[in-house]
């Protein structure tokens, strides 16, 4: 994939469809639809978050619940190790992923077929049917109930996607680049680091935002992996679901407040997002 | 994204065309391919592959997290003809697969109206593909609320004078399961859409042209051009969603419903965590992740096939 075409994936309708009908009508009808489709997609969202500023959901405002969020819950401490886990796997899957994706895509060495595609069967593999054994595993290396273990899983499990995309990016840049560099003397390394690098920003951005969702909204193996006291947000929120001391619009604000480092990133990449549901879609 | 995986594997991946070096070079290239490759190499071989073997392994043990003893296939059998809920378990799991073709007809509908570049479309993106930064967790417990009854959906109803629809939707075993597939195709309804937006982006616009030139209608080159073009899409987004259901939904469950009431909503991927976690059966918890991990390259491959049959009689 081109970076041209790259920002076409990026989202922009096909213009050509756009000039099929083109009738101040029939304009009036789709977007009205649009509307309406859009209204109802959220008007779960808004309700639930209107009703945690309201006594009992449908009394009079209060701030009640969001002021017991801070106070019931150590949700500043779950942010924190959110933040902390997510932002150490996001950099151990890039530093791996990035390059073994250009050296699948253009330095083809013995062995990179097998490799790459047992890599990227490895996609396929339920997280549940592998947690059992790699639980044990780190068990007995003393990393269970670490960090270090919890950022180990996240690593190997982002790694596949994330090869598969930066591969298949590399794949789309043209292999003069990499002939010219050769002619005007650098090495292998040199022109990965120099010229390929700051090229393939675009997916870079890409995998990353895919890799920080992934491990900021999961639930499974921080539940299993990190120590009981010091958890993530998704898994403190789980696991206060059904809590009845707890009311239930406390745990709704603390959703919401959760879902907000998330947020600003989907508003910033949204682009980047969109681009890499199908950048391994080929022709 | 699975869809892919299959289509490039058998395209040969990490081949493509190859640079012409020297020899000096040729042999430098090798050596830093190997030397970039390694690190993530070496650990989707020890926290994936290695695994994946265990896990193999134990699914013909008794394994209870200590001691593991030969049993065979019996943890398959007791699984296959033992296990008091495991119809409906697999009914749950055919019900996730039915319900997506109806997830994704509407977001078909929705992607093909916001390709005419109506005013309004780029809110509407921004809207429909907002759910993609929400954990399983958050449109859970956000979902339980609306659907616990006299709250949002309930004053919903409500208020359009439909009272006798104002049920106890997860509390209910013939509810819970609708609900649950209609929290879990809303999440997935945007990236769908997204999906399907780019597949119509991505048809030449020649083609269009020339069909219109040589006279063919809206309806026509909707039928014949179109739709046919999007077939590779159409499987992505039943793979992605697919793929989702079967094992990344777990959170969804854990937090909605936790499997019930009854095993009305308990679907593979939650067994296994209820056999490993709560009974301590990693055995047959092993046995249910490798029965899980085959239906889903079973049903992967199938859809692949099925393009790939449709694609040769097009052309």
């Amino acid at each position: 994939m081109s970076s041209s075409t790259y920002e076409m994936l990026a989202g922009t309708p096909s213009p050509h469809l756009a000039r099929a009908r083109r009738r101040p009508g029939r304009h009036l009808v789709a977007s009205t639809t649009l509307v309406v489709i859009g209204a109802a997609l959220l008007y779960p969202l808004v309700d639930v978050v209107v009703a945690s500023f309201r006594a009992q959901g449908t009394g009079p405002f209060t701030l009640e619940y969001w002021r017991a969020v801070f106070r019931d819950v150590p949700v500043w401490h779950q942010l924190a190790m959110s933040a902390l886990v997510t932002a150490c796997s996001v950099a151990g899957v890039l530093v791996v992923s990035v390059p073994a994706g250009y050296a699948y895509a253009k330095l083809h060495f013995p062995g990179a077929r097998v490799v790459f595609g047992v890599t990227v069967a490895c996609m396929m593999i339920p997280v549940e049917s592998i947690v059992i054994p790699e639980y044990s595993n780190l068990a007995k290396v003393g990393l269970v109930g670490s960090v270090l273990g919890t950022v180990l899983v996240f690593v190997g499990l982002g790694i596949p996607l994330s090869v598969f995309l930066m591969a298949s990016y590399f794949k789309s840049l043209p292999d003069a680049l990499v002939e010219s560099g050769l002619v005007d003397g650098a090495g292998h390394v040199r022109i990965f680091r120099s010229v390929m690098l700051p090229l393939a920003i675009p997916a870079i951005v890409t995998i990353g935002v895919l890799q920080f969702l992934a491990v900021w909204n999961d639930l499974l193996i921080a539940l299993l992996f990190l120590p009981i006291q010091s958890q993530t947000i998704a898994v403190g929120l789980a696991s206060l679901q059904g809590n009845h001391i707890l009311n239930t619009y406390v745990l709704v604000a603390g959703s919401v407040l959760s879902a907000i480092p998330p947020m600003i990133v989907y508003m910033m990449f949204q682009r980047h997002l969109v681009a890499g549901l199908t950048i391994g879609v080929h022709r | 994204m699975a869809g892919d995986v299959l289509i490039e594997l058998s395209r040969g991946a990490g081949s493509g065309d190859g640079l012409q070096d020297t020899k000096d070079l040729h042999r430098g290239r090798q050596k830093v391919g190997v030397m970039l490759a390694l690190p993530a190499a070496v650990l989707v071989a020890g926290l994936v592959v290695f695994p994946i073997a265990e896990a193999t392994y134990y699914s013909f043990t008794s394994w209870n997290g200590q001691t593991a003893h030969f049993v065979g296939l019996s943890s398959y059998s007791q699984l296959l003809f033992h296990t008091t809920a495991i119809g409906q378990i697999f009914r749950n799991n055919l019900a996730v697969v039915l319900s997506i073709p109806v997830g994704l007809l509407f977001a078909l509908i929705a992607a093909f109206l916001t390709s005419l570049r109506v005013p309004g479309w780029r809110p509407f993106r921004f809207v429909v593909f907002l759910p993609v930064a929400l954990s399983w967790v958050v449109i859970g417990i956000i979902f339980s609320n609306f659907l616990t009854p006299g709250q949002g959906l309930d004053s919903l109803l409500g208020a359009l004078g439909l009272h006798r629809f104002a049920l106890d939707w997860l509390g209910n075993t013939h509810t819970a399961l609708p609900a649950l597939l209609a929290t879990f195709n809303w999440a997935l309804f945007g990236v769908n859409t997204v999906i399907f937006m780019t597949g119509l982006a991505s048809i030449p616009p020649e083609v269009v042209e020339a069909a219109r030139v040589d006279g063919a209608g809206f309806f026509r080159i909707l039928r014949h051009i179109v739709l046919p073009l999007l077939g590779r899409f159409v499987r992505l987004a039943f793979l992605v969603t697919m793929i989702s259901g079967f094992s990344g939904m777990f959170g969804l469950i854990y937090v909605m419903t936790a499997g019930g009431p009854g095993f009305s909503t308990t679907t593979l991927e939650f067994q296994i965590y209820q056999d490993a976690f709560t009974l301590g059966n990693f055995g047959q918890a092993a046995a249910l992740g490798i029965f899980l991990l085959l239906i889903m390259l079973a049903v992967t491959f199938a859809i692949n096939m099925i393009g790939r049959r449709r694609a040769a009689d097009l052309w």
